[in-house]
């Protein structure tokens, strides 16, 4: 039973135990990393090992569905590789070096310069050398406060958003009418970020207003310096990214609402819109009629799909094993839009105590269902599995790490949702937005009925 | 091998050992007449870009370890690569035939704690963990960057808790800070391994062990097998997707050779001192020549010199047609390769007997313990061609293929998707690829002749991606920041 299980590490609370198995998420460093490879133009400048950059490169981008990210990723990436000599003598003279060398071979927008464990560990002056190099040359430079073991890769995307807010965003700014941006969608361990932000960016259009994405666009670095003239701050995860909105509250007086999980499905993404409307003052009725037409289109794939869906999961037991902000979205989705029954709800991505209670609301209130899935939380890779284990689930919603276990163990469907994901390919693929359910119905019934 | 300091915990860098270096540029014939004279000189670059650490070969050869749990000791991120490592890990097994399940691995996740007062404990537990977890027969403990700084003595805590551990524990060395030469972690890996080999009982007296890496898979270990297995040598493959107790019966095998000699140039040392395993390793298997030449190597270590010329002249009458049909179709073009060095000059080789010129052939690291040989081979079959060692570095590639406008990349992972974005087709040699002995030669061939026809995923892609250098950088040296303001 669940509770003979090693309890592992949880976010700000002394650890019991550290260890991890196949952890889901990398380090600060990696999380800050592949954010900056997931804006156009930006320069990574990496201050660690030989191997840190290619690890969580490779690690983050193929086990987002990807293969590549970025114009500056992987091999390309400077790095100034540190070996025992400078862990001895210090680091400061390579980074200036490649700095320096850097600015020769390279055109960028922004240099982001992004350290791992050695350079914290050996007491490099980041910040000095950072400072140096902006006096001295035009092109604009970040630092981001990352290392090795000061948090996992979510916080990593946060200190990446903090380091452009503090050091290169500036006030004051004209507010523009009508835009706004989108946080809470982490690069790469959101297995669907590229294809949910590009969504959210239409199904936000639809109501008139300019999207700023921040990532993925081919905007480059006017992404970022859009990001305080926006009306509205829209943090579409139930605890990601709070924390950058509400710096950017304190800094510029930009509000911010929250969405507690992804819209999936044309209900779900109905209220979000709404809700946005409302905060930004659009009539409801203008609203209404700007996203008409998607609604009706949405629930006319949902028809195309109904006999299907009847015959082969009416009344079907699922669990989930998926980030917060995934698994709520699908999981109201199966349920309230499909006639699914949660089981068990494993939130993966280890989000702060205080944000626990509104995850597990979300998951549990206002869901049209006769039983309520148990939430639990836990990151541990075999603990999830024992978890599965006392559920009678027909479908699996996790992880490629769930894949081979669920076949074997548990007799049961399995589909990939969340990171770690390495068994399907993953570019424009989206859950969100009106026709998101529709996606993920497609999926799961081909392995249903077409597996073969 | 006098600086071989064998039995000791941590193995010496490839640096320390072997005098390998990481940086250089210049022409096949300069670097074989420096090589000679001793003085190859260890350089830095004064520009760097990301690239692999002496870490990243134990975390992934470890993990292709059939039934073994990988202990990462280190921060969250060291061991963020095993999706990836998932990936070929899965093609692997599915190619022998095995069955299909997750890469078993913990990390320590050492936190800013740890940092300050030591990570042994948490080790301890996750070896512990581990072992009531899933009952290994095996368990890797890797460590790191981290844990090397703050000196956690690993062994002694693998010591301490080895006797109520019913796996055997190997701790792997492998700080990513200690070497620029990769193959440092193969040898730690496999010093490591040869803690569980034990002494041999009877000795397989046909048997061979061949080293092999994950890079050169199932396909090319068949025909290794077909052929050897003509003159009576069976093979034992060694050490990936096999289980511990074929690991630990290493030693009961006649002979040992190589299917890559930069891997197994550490291990045959300290086997051969330990079990009296009598080694050979002949440049890779790839093309006419080079496999006579590993052959007739492998047969010796059995006595079956004579046997060997038998098969090695049946298969030369047998595929020279078809050699010729695919020369046909190759002659003129020109061929950039980009492996590691042991790899490149093999597939070198190849495409010499295939009429391709080869204009740039690159390697992760020089030694000369498996480099001059091929060189020198090289040396009097081709014209000249340029050297690119360097621990990958993109800037110096993008350069190269910009400056020679090879027709065709020969190449795998590491330079693959590169060379597509600058126009040049490729002729992937991946995990999946049969390259190896003589009907590997022909399949390979045609595999240049298909991408060679058809080079429009290349143009498309070069015609839409932008790389991020300056133009300058095309017309400059391409080896300029070589021992530049090397620290």
């Amino acid at each position: 039973m669940v509770n003979n299980i090693v309890k592992t590490v949880v976010n700000n609370e002394t650890p019991v135990v550290n260890l991890l198995e196949s952890p889901r998420h990398s380090c600060t460093f990696g999380g800050a990393y592949t954010a900056t490879n997931a804006v156009k133009g930006l320069v990574p400048i990496l201050h660690t090992g030989p191997g840190c950059g290619w690890t969580n490169f490779f690690g983050l981008v193929a086990g987002s569905g990807g293969g590549f990210l970025g114009d500056l990723g992987a091999m390309q990436t400077p790095s100034s590789s540190l070996l025992e000599k400078h862990i001895v003598f210090g680091g400061e003279d390579k980074l200036r070096d490649l700095l320096n060398s850097t600015n020769e071979l390279m055109n960028g927008e922004l240099f982001v310069v992004i350290p791992g464990c050695i350079p914290t560990m050996i007491g490099d002056d980041i910040g000095m050398v950072v400072n140096e190099f902006r006096a001295k040359n035009n092109t604009p430079i970040i630092h981001v406060k990352t290392s090795g073991f000061n948090g996992n890769s979510y916080k990593g995307y946060e200190l990446f958003l903090d380091a452009v807010i503090d050091q290169l965003l500036e006030e004051p700014v004209k507010v523009k009418k009508g835009l706004v941006n989108i946080i809470g969608i982490a690069p790469c361990q959101h297995i669907f970020w590229k294809g949910d932000l590009k969504e959210l960016q239409r199904t936000l259009e639809l109501i008139g207003l300019e999207v700023n994405p921040i990532f993925g666009d081919l905007k480059g670095i006017e992404s970022l310096k859009k990001i305080p003239e926006a009306e509205l701050n829209i943090v579409v995860n139930p605890w990601l990214g709070k924390e950058v909105a509400d710096k950017l509250e304190t800094k510029f007086g930009t509000p911010f609402i929250v969405q507690y999980g992804l819209p999936v499905g044309p209900r779900e993404t109905e209220h979000f819109v709404q809700d946005v409307g409302k905060k930004l003052g659009i009539p409801r009725e203008k609203i209404d009629q700007a996203i008409q037409k998607e609604i009706k289109e949405a629930y006319q794939f949902y028809n195309y799909i109904s006999n299907g869906l009847y015959m082969g999961l009416a009344n079907s037991y699922f669990g989930v094993a998926a980030e917060s902000n995934i698994a709520i979205g699908l999981t109201r989705f199966l349920t309230n839009d499909c006639g699914m029954m949660p089981t068990v709800v494993i939130i993966t991505d280890d989000p702060p105590l205080k944000n626990r209670e509104s995850i597990k609301q979300r998951l549990t209130e206002d869901i049209n269902s006769i039983n309520k899935p148990d939430v639990i939380f836990e990151i541990d890779t075999y603990n999830i599995e024992k978890i599965l284990q006392n559920y009678p689930n027909l479908i699996v919603l996790g992880s490629s790490m769930e894949k081979y276990f669920s076949a074997d163990k548990l007799s049961a469907l399995h589909l990939t949702v969340s990171f770690p994901a390495y068994d399907r390919m993953l570019l424009r693929r989206t859950y969100s937005g009106f026709f998101g359910g529709i996606n993920l119905l497609e999926d799961l019934m081909g392995k249903m009925s077409r597996p073969f | 091998m006098a600086n071989l300091k064998l039995h000791s915990k941590i193995v010496p860098s490839r640096e320390e050992r072997l005098n390998t270096i990481v940086a250089f540029g210049g022409s096949g014939e300069e670097l074989v007449k420096n090589a000679k004279k001793g003085c190859l000189k260890q350089q830095e670059r004064g520009f760097s870009q990301a690239a692999a650490c002496a870490e990243m070969m134990p975390i992934c050869n470890s993990a292709m370890l059939d039934g073994n749990v990988v202990i990462a000791h280190s921060p969250i991120g060291c061991s963020a690569m095993l999706p990836m490592i998932s990936l070929f890990n899965k093609l692997g097994r599915h190619m022998r035939g095995l069955p299909l399940e997750n890469v078993r691995s913990i990390s320590t996740n050492l936190g800013e704690h740890d940092v300050v007062y030591g990570g042994t404990q948490e080790l301890e537990k996750a070896i512990i963990e581990a072992d009531i977890r899933h009952n290994p027969p095996v368990i890797t403990v890797i460590t790191s960057c981290a844990s090397g700084i703050i000196g956690d003595d690993v062994d002694a805590a693998v010591n301490r808790i080895q006797p109520g551990v019913k796996a055997t524990i190997i701790p792997l060395h492998c700080e990513g800070f200690r070497s620029g030469a990769v193959a440092t972690g193969y040898d730690a890996f496999l010093h490591g391994l040869l803690k569980v080999i034990e002494k041999p009982g009877e000795r397989k007296k046909d048997t061979l062990l061949i080293v092999n890496p994950l890079s050169i898979s199932r396909p090319n270990e068949v025909e290794i097998e077909r052929l050897l297995n003509k003159i009576g040598i069976n093979v034992q493959w060694f050490p990936l997707f096999t289980n511990i107790s074929n690991i630990k019966k290493a030693s009961e095998v006649a002979g040992a050779t190589t299917l890559c000699p930069l891997m197994s140039n550490y291990f045959f040392r300290e086997f051969e001192q330990k079990y009296d395993v009598p080694f050979a390793e002949p440049p890779m298997p790839v093309g006419i020549e080079f496999t006579d030449w590993w052959l007739r190597d492998a047969a010796k270590l059995l006595g079956k010199e004579k046997e060997i010329e038998k098969v090695i002249e049946d298969e030369h009458a047998r595929i020279k047609p078809e050699l010729e049909d695919i020369k046909i179709q190759l002659k003129g073009k020109k061929a950039y390769i980009g492996f590691n060095l042991a790899k490149s000059l093999s597939l070198q080789s190849l495409l010499v007997e295939l009429g391709i010129d080869t204009v740039v052939t690159t390697g992760f690291e020089y030694s000369d313990d498996y480099g001059l040989a091929p060189l020198e081979n090289l040396k009097s079959r081709c014209s000249d061609f340029t050297v690119h060692i360097g621990n990958f570095q993109h800037f110096e590639w993008a350069n190269l293929f910009n400056r020679e406008k090879p027709d065709v990349l020969v190449g795998g992972l590491e330079l693959g998707g590169w060379a597509l974005r600058q126009g040049i087709p490729v002729a992937p040699v991946l995990p999946q690829t049969f390259f190896t002995g003589y009907e590997g030669a022909l399949s390979y061939g045609k595999d240049i002749v298909k991408s060679l026809k058809n080079p429009s995923f290349a143009k498309n892609l070069a015609q839409r991606v932008k790389l991020p250098y300056r133009k300058e950088w095309y017309s400059e040296n391409p080896f300029k920041y070589i021992g530049v303001n090397g620290q």
